[in-house]
């Protein structure tokens, strides 16, 4: 079959349905603090940093975790990617109103690190992730390397828009 | 040596790109580089554990090789195509989009002709239609975030 549907519709379903549009909601009422191109950007790391890991490790010969109901991909699954895209952009709006430095940019990272892991629990909890060879201690790991990645990206974007002068526009004669 | 062939390939590829003057704004060549791997690592997954049409080869090395193929080399020379034909009239694009799908479709061959992983019920026939699936999807999103941009850096 091309895409799976889910063998049962229970908690794993029902947590990334619920949990996506209340973690969007409050996109939608947030103020405009930067461009949408740079919010774009930021979910679609988000999105295929998630699939590349999971697209890499999760399915055989390496199958260190299941996603949802079936070892096989599920058309829950590719929701299942846009679950940490809102607590993403959370972490960069936060970021750009608090502007943590020094040490703080630290706690930032670790305390991000810490609420991923704890949101990994729960969702393991309601069977979105079944662990083979994996565990949370490799998840904080990888937030610790991502969260990273993705602040700087985020700084990185709106230095650049910042300094948009320096940059070079896409022209119109180029489509 | 499978690794350090497709290493040397994307060192090879990467220099060339990074020394050459970019036609693309750096988000979207940011852009183009994730949606491709989310559109690519999408198919293949499908392909290969839904549908069984691939089968990746057991050996470990050989595995992370195709992913880092799969992460590295192929969004890089899609990157590094869009960034040759941005700067072109449409028409010659359409001209040159044959030639990028014949070099990655070449690099499919080589990497089933190197047991990176073999083909289960594929046809080889099949492969440029994939990529040129692939390069119409990337091409039309790349459009609509770069007239975003546009909009937003006017």
């Amino acid at each position: 079959m091309f895409l799976y549907p889910p063998a049962r519709f229970d908690a794993n379903e029902w947590f990334i349905i619920l949990n996506s549009l209340l973690g969007f909601a409050w996109v939608f009422f947030a103020p405009v603090r930067y461009p949408h191109s740079i919010s774009i950007l930021i979910v679609m790391f988000c999105v295929s940093a998630a699939i590349m890991m999971d697209h890499a490790i999760a399915i055989p010969p390496v199958d260190m975790y299941d996603i949802n109901d079936r070892p096989t991909y599920e058309w829950m699954d590719f929701f299942s990617y846009f679950l940490y895209a809102p607590y993403a952009l959370l972490c960069v709006y936060l970021y750009d109103k608090l502007d943590p430095k020094g040490l703080w940019f630290t706690a930032w990272i670790i305390g991000w690190s810490l609420f991923c892991v704890g949101y990994e629990w729960l969702s393991v909890q309601c069977h979105v992730f079944t662990f083979k060879k994996w565990n949370l201690m490799h998840s904080f790991c990888m937030y610790l390397v991502m969260t990273t990645i993705h602040v700087q990206l985020f700084r990185y974007l709106r230095k650049h828009f910042q300094d948009r002068s320096e940059s070079v526009f896409p022209s119109k004669t180029a489509e | 040596m499978v690794l350090s062939i497709f290493f040397s390939l994307t060192m090879i590829v990467g220099i060339t790109y990074a020394v050459t003057k970019k036609n693309l704004h750096i988000f979207e060549i940011l852009f183009l580089w994730m949606i491709i791997l989310i559109i690519h690592h999408n198919f293949v997954t499908i392909t290969t554990v839904n549908l069984h049409l691939f089968r990746f080869a057991d050996r470990l090395p050989f595995y992370w090789t195709i992913v880092f193929e799969r992460v590295v080399l192929i969004p890089l020379l899609i990157v590094y195509y869009f960034d040759r034909m941005v700067v072109r009239r449409p028409y010659q694009k359409w001209v040159w989009l044959p030639f990028g799908i014949l070099l990655l479709t070449g690099l499919e061959y080589l990497t089933v002709n190197l047991d990176l992983f073999s083909y289960e019920r594929w046809k080889f026939w099949w492969s440029p239609i994939e990529w040129l699936v692939l390069f119409l999807l990337v091409h039309y999103s790349w459009l609509w975030f770069r007239s975003r941009l546009r909009k937003e850096m006017a």
